[in-house]
């Protein structure tokens, strides 16, 4: 067996074996990563230049597909009914979305870890039960959010015994409320795992930082905006770069909380709600695609602006 | 500017005492130096002057205000931490600014100050660095600069030049010393684990060990007059000789006994007769041939340290160090040595307690 002993022999050099045990372990991931990364992706590309029913043959159609994304965006920003116009609904609702979410998401999540990070009695507690919806199914988390924002369900009455005057909101059947209710959760169900992330970046910094900053004359007020903030920087470009790819792409809770076509008046619609229609329910696979890399263009173009503009390296 | 006075300062960590009844006063304007080996509750005692530890007991004055409740950020203390601490994310113009930010100078004046601290300390030029972008020298200064800038009562050094190399150090050393006592005459405490460093610096030393203070005093009487046998082996380099004998007296002489040799002594030694003999390498008399009272050795081997020649004679499992002069060229074989009488210690073997030198 010639080509089984070259490759004992080959095996054999220390360094060889290094690297066949080195491709050996990451070729799953690899594989995998192909195969559903960067084969799914090219084939998108290829696919949004062609009309195709899944089980015909496909049929190029150029930029059709294109201008049909912009055919949308224009019907829309021109005034359009949601209906006519899915993808525009997709797109602001999704930003408006994102608006929300990233900085709140961020900013509690800056919070609690600052609470985990004190020495409080039963802070394993708390660090737990923060991080726990990380763990959870979101569609788990969306049906009892669904009955926890119904009408004279738990949220309404803590209001109701909280703020004077509170007139029950039917959160998920009102178009103004419904995709602030779908923020709600998804701030609930991101905080704590980006907490544990901004927990972790304020233990490595140097206990004698804030002794240094003490005697300097920093008060803990002044020793969290002065020393930790800007410590935690890179953590925070982290965590709203994530953030920001996550909340763009939002699918879950949207399909769980407002369904399909997006709830009342198309409030809760999403661009991956868009994009899923468009593929399997339209059977306009092209379109999709083309919407798929509107979508990926806007993630790339923000968290790109986003990184040059704050992710210089501290060191 | 003010003195320091611990009263009975205690501190423990659990069941461990890191500092046990701690009394001290370091004099307005003094630089007194902290020494020990690690562990010995010195870092501890320096952090419960800047207040980043509490005392457990006893009572700390800075100037004359009892601070044992006062917070870190009011009792106007600058620390050089031996990491320095330089805030990662500022310029150098930012770090040193930061004690001022924090009082609320106003910005010019800050800027004015931060030039001036700054040109006094040779780093001028160095003003829109970041830290990572310096030195290890260069860092030192920035953290010297930040401590400076805003006049603090009290000048507090952790250990400040154990992270630089060798031939830094020894330069930093004096500088150190030039500028704290004899230019700015502020009040410092120096923690170092480095005799060589609390001897050169020192106006005063208090040996540390254990959490216990062995003896405060100035450095030459640190090394000439020790208080133990502690202080006497963990200042000066190589340490003192410890030998155990006993003392006989014959005939109106004194004389020291131990299985291998007799030493005569000065006949005004105290009386006792288990004894620990103790002589620093130093002070030796070594020649190479017979000499009256000489005691003869077995040479097992020189460490030559450029003009200093250290030699190690065995009897039986106790190794003696003496300095052998630069003339005397030898490196095995026998050796005839005598400790100046002088300059002998004798210890009480069982309290290490100094009783005579």
């Amino acid at each position: 067996m010639p080509l089984f002993k070259s490759f004992s022999s080959f095996y054999e050099k220390s360094k060889n074996k290094e690297i066949v045990a080195g491709l050996s372990l990451i070729s799953i991931a690899v594989l995998l990563n192909l195969v559903f990364g960067y084969f799914a992706m090219i084939f998108a590309f290829y696919l949004s230049f062609f009309k195709w029913d899944y089980i015909g043959e496909m049929q190029f159609v150029g930029l059709k597909n294109f201008a049909i994304v912009l055919r949308d965006l224009s019907r829309g920003l021109h005034g359009s009914y949601y209906l006519i116009a899915p993808f525009y609904t997709g797109l602001k609702n999704i930003l408006i979305y994102t608006a929300i979410v990233v900085p709140v998401q961020t900013f509690l999540a800056i919070v609690l870890a600052s609470f985990a990070n004190q020495k409080i009695k039963g802070q394993q507690f708390f660090k737990v039960s923060y991080f726990l919806p990380a763990t959870t199914s979101s569609v788990i988390i969306s049906l009892i959010f669904i009955w926890l924002f119904m009408k004279n369900g738990f949220i309404n009455y803590v209001f109701d015994l909280t703020v004077p005057g509170f007139q029950p909101i039917d959160w998920l059947n009102d178009k103004r409320y419904i995709l602030l209710a779908i923020s709600m959760v998804a701030i609930w169900g991101t905080s704590g795992h980006f907490m544990v992330s901004f927990l972790a970046a304020m233990q490595a910094i140097p206990k004698e930082l804030y002794e240094a900053a003490m005697l300097d004359g920093a008060g803990p007020i002044r020793r969290f905006f002065f020393i930790t903030i800007p410590m935690l920087r890179p953590m925070i470009v982290y965590v709203v770069v994530m953030g920001l790819i996550g909340a763009l792409q939002m699918f879950d809770l949207a399909w769980v909380m407002a369904g399909a076509s997006g709830g009342p008046g198309g409030a809760g619609y999403t661009v991956a709600l868009d994009i899923y229609n468009e593929a399997f329910t339209r059977i306009r696979p092209g379109v999709a695609a083309a919407k798929s890399w509107f979508l990926f263009a806007i993630i790339f173009t923000t968290t790109y602006i986003f990184q040059k503009k704050y992710g210089r390296a501290l060191r | 500017m003010a003195r320091v006075l611990l009263k009975e300062v205690t501190k423990r960590f659990g069941n461990l005492i890191a500092v046990n009844k701690l009394n001290l006063e370091i004099k307005d304007g003094e630089f007194m130096v902290l020494l020990g080996p690690s562990g010995c509750g010195k870092s501890t005692t320096l952090r419960m002057i800047a207040g980043l530890e509490t005392p457990n007991e006893g009572e700390i004055w800075i100037g004359d205000t009892l601070v044992n409740e006062i917070d870190p950020t009011k009792r106007n203390i600058a620390m050089v931490f031996q990491s320095y601490a330089l805030y990662p994310h500022m310029t150098v113009f930012g770090n040193i600014e930061f004690p001022l930010r924090m009082s609320g100078v106003p910005k010019q004046e800050r800027a004015k100050k931060v030039k001036e601290v700054a040109e006094f300390l040779g780093i001028a030029d160095l003003l829109d660095r970041k830290p990572s972008q310096l030195s290890g020298g260069q860092q030192q200064r920035v953290a010297l600069a930040r401590a400076l800038v805003r006049e603090p009562q009290v000048f507090l050094l952790d250990e400040p030049l154990s992270n630089l190399d060798a031939k830094i150090r020894t330069q930093m050393r004096f500088e150190l010393k030039k500028l704290l006592s004899y230019e700015l005459g502020i009040t410092t405490i120096y923690v170092t684990h480095d005799q060589v460093e609390a001897m050169t610096m020192a106006d005063r030393i208090a040996v540390m060990n254990k959490g216990v203070l062995q003896q405060v005093g100035t450095p030459d009487e640190i090394f000439y007059k020790p208080s133990n046998t502690f202080v006497a082996t963990f200042v000066g380099s190589p340490p003192m000789n410890l030998i155990k004998g006993e003392i006989r007296r014959k005939d109106g002489e004194v004389f020291f006994e131990t299985e291998y040799f007799t030493l005569k002594l000065s006949p005004d030694v105290p009386e006792a007769e288990e004894i620990i003999l103790g002589f620093r390498p130093q002070h030796v008399d070594v020649a190479l041939e017979q000499k009256d009272d000489y005691i003869s050795g077995k040479l097992l081997g020189v460490e030559k340290l450029g003009v200093e020649n250290y030699g190690h004679i065995t009897y039986g499992n106790t190794d003696i160090v003496v300095r052998v002069p630069e003339d005397i060229r030898i490196s095995r074989g026998e050796i005839y040595w005598k400790p100046q009488k002088n300059r002998i210690y004798l210890f009480d073997p069982k309290t290490g307690k100094t009783i005579y030198g």
